[in-house]
């Protein structure tokens, strides 16, 4: 094979891993030009847009979601449930982590397997029990029976992903934090917890996901349309003999823009070789 | 500064012990080295010493306080470890400076100590960096200054050097000699390396599977060393071992090896030996001569293999199945195959036991 010939056909092999890589991008990214697409349709007009681009673009639908629906209040209620479910299983699994990962005592396996096990249950599985206890204990239609509803569904992960951030770091560091003057409580404050912010990061972000894009526990265990979260309203927009796409997809659109925005403030935290020098 | 005893230490995990109540007493200012290898309980004696590991018997004294049950913190101790343990997310003045910190000094004082260790260390220039930043030796040399920037009443070095290139290792053991010269502190260190014991210590702790087997100066344990396993682990190249039984000549006492019985090797008079007794024979390489006549008692063997590391040689003779290494300093080495005669110094041999303790000279009148 000449030389000319070799490299037309690299350059050919590259035209087509590019091409490859677009279709791709395009096949993930098209939903979420067509949601942007819809939500700046005037309400009614998306069935019959005839191309991709959109050939009348109004902010019209935002308006509406803003000052007709209480877009604002659900998703406050979701910011609250996020927000609060994600601290509190952070807080929850890094001590469990912490605990398994750091404390040797007998039966240590078995609880890490009875918290993977109930990560294994699904959501449609154990919505039902938790509805019915959740009514024994006076938690339904409330906040607080939210962001417990998920905690239980973030906690065993998180205590899992926590165990694994600080089997990471070295046990000698917290030992010499020991030895150079702190307990226990303040070797974990001064050297494990700043070294395990990455996965705490990680940890936060997949809390937050998980409970933000929530569905089923949110229509399950709240009635009343002040609580419910911006899940449930985007799905109100659903009527028994029309769907408003137009609205409901500004709804979506202002829905996703919370998580990229959580997202962007912790990737930052999100940063590969923390550890890098401690040992060798 | 304060004196270290350990009395009756013993550790276990469940069923298996791995300390067997450890005495060892340690003088206020002595640089003291426990040398074993690996799994011999050493670093677990230490992080026992540390607070690290909780002993599950005997006591540990330093000073005069019992330090058993006491947390790390409040045992007034500074450690070094092997993977040197630095705070990441630390610069080098934040690290060195975390002891004071926890102990509340004011940031103005702990600066000024700092300094003054960075200084001692040669580390002024590198202050703000993080451990990343740094060298292999910067690190250790960091690990360093954060133990002694708190005065404390004992140094612990876990294995320090043994991450370290060789070139690095000679430089730090150096910097750590001169350092215990400068402070006068009481300084424990651990290592496998029977050299950086050597040159290091004023004492050798030697242990094996959880015991100790011998304390003593570098001398002592080379040259009188209690059993073979010590003369073994001690001395490079090694000792050569030979195992045998004891006769008597016209010439005196002399040993038939077990793997050679055609061959006698000449024994020191003066000890007490029994008819045809199962002893080994410990002659160091630089105790074995070689000559261009074969001995007295006829030995004679061929250059099997040979090691230069410029200085010296080491020079493996096969005897007939008998396997003996000895050292040359200088000397072209001989070549590979040739047969050469061979000259056992019998005043520094060694003698141990069946069981392997070494037989005392009989005192002379």
């Amino acid at each position: 094979m000449t030389h000319g010939r070799r490299r037309a056909n690299l350059m050919v092999a590259d035209v087509l891993k590019a091409g490859g890589i677009v279709v791709l991008g395009c096949a993930v990214l098209f939903p979420i030009y067509w949601m942007g697409v819809i939500a700046l349709t005037p309400t009614g007009f998306s069935r019959s847009l005839s191309s991709v681009f959109p050939s009348d673009v109004t902010l019209e639908n935002f308006v509406t979601l803003f000052t007709e629906r209480p877009m604002l209040q659900w998703l406050w209620n979701s910011i609250v449930v996020a927000t609060l479910s994600s601290f509190l299983s952070l807080a929850f699994g890094t001590s469990c982590g912490y605990a398994l990962s750091r404390l040797k005592f007998r039966g240590a396996g078995l609880v890490l397997i009875l918290v993977l096990a109930t990560q294994m249950m699904p959501a449609t599985s154990i919505v039902v029990p938790l509805y019915i206890l959740f009514r024994d204990f006076g938690l339904l239609d409330t906040m607080q029976g939210m962001v417990l509803g998920h905690i239980s569904l973030v906690a065993p992960l998180a205590i899992w992903m926590a165990k694994g951030f600080f089997d990471s770091i070295p046990a000698d560091l917290e030992g010499a934090a020991r030895i150079d003057g702190c307990t226990r409580l303040s070797a974990y404050w001064y050297v494990a917890l700043p070294l395990a912010m990455p996965g705490l990061a990680a940890i936060f972000i997949y809390g937050f996901v998980t409970s933000w894009h929530d569905f089923l526990f949110a229509k399950t265990l709240i009635n009343s349309q002040s609580l419910w979260t911006a899940a449930t309203g985007i799905s109100s927009f659903r009527g028994e003999y029309f769907t408003l796409h137009e609205l409901q997809m500004a709804a979506a659109l202002t829905f996703a823009l919370p998580v990229v925005v959580v997202f962007l403030v912790m990737q930052r935290r999100i940063v590969s070789g923390a550890l890098s020098g401690s040992v060798r | 500064m304060a004196d270290v005893a350990f009395r009756g230490v013993e550790k276990t995990f469940g069923n298996l012990t791995v300390i067997h109540g450890v005495n060892i007493d340690i003088a206020d200012g002595e640089l003291v080295v426990f040398v074993g290898p690996s799994g011999c309980g050493k670093s677990t004696l230490l992080r026992m010493l540390a607070g690290l590991e909780e002993s599950t018997g005997g006591n540990i004294t330093i000073g005069d306080d019992v330090v058993t049950g006491l947390p790390p913190k409040d045992r007034d101790i500074a450690m070094v470890f092997q993977n040197y343990a630095l705070y990441p997310h630390m610069t080098v003045a934040e690290n060195i400076g975390f002891p004071l910190r926890m102990q509340g000094m004011s940031s103005g004082e702990r600066r000024e100590r700092v300094t003054e260790a960075a200084g001692l260390l040669g580390l002024e220039t590198y202050l703000e960096r993080y451990p990343r930043e740094l060298s292999g030796g910067q690190r250790q040399r960091v690990a360093v200054g954060r133990a002694i920037v708190r005065k404390p009443r004992a140094f612990l070095f876990d294995e320090p050097l043994s991450n370290l290139d060789a070139a690095l290792r000679v430089q730090m053991r150096k910097e750590v000699k001169l350092l215990h010269r400068r402070l006068g502190a009481t300084m424990i260190f651990v290592t496998h390396d029977q050299v950086e014991a050597m040159t290091l210590a004023d004492r050798i702790v030697v242990l094996r599977d959880g015991r100790v087997e011998q304390t003593g100066t570098p001398e002592d344990i080379y040259k009188r060393p209690a059993n073979s396993f010590v003369a073994s682990f001690i001395g490079s190249p090694p000792i050569n071992l030979v195992e045998g039984a004891v006769h008597t000549g016209p010439t005196g006492p002399y040993l038939v090896p077990r793997a050679n019985p055609e061959i006698a090797i000449q024994l020191p008079s003066g000890l007490d030996y029994a008819p045809a007794q199962e002893i080994t024979l410990g002659v160091r390489p630089e105790h074995l001569t070689l000559r261009n006549k074969t001995g007295e008692l006829g030995l004679e063997g061929k250059v099997v293999f040979c090691e230069n590391s410029g200085q010296e040689s080491a020079v493996t003779l096969d005897l007939g199945g008998l396997q003996l290494i000895a050292s040359l300093w200088g000397d072209d080495p001989p070549t590979i195959g040739h047969r050469t005669g061979l000259e056992i110094q019998t005043a520094n041999m060694l003698l141990f036991d069946a069981a392997g303790q070494r037989i005392e000279p009989k005192a002379t009148m």
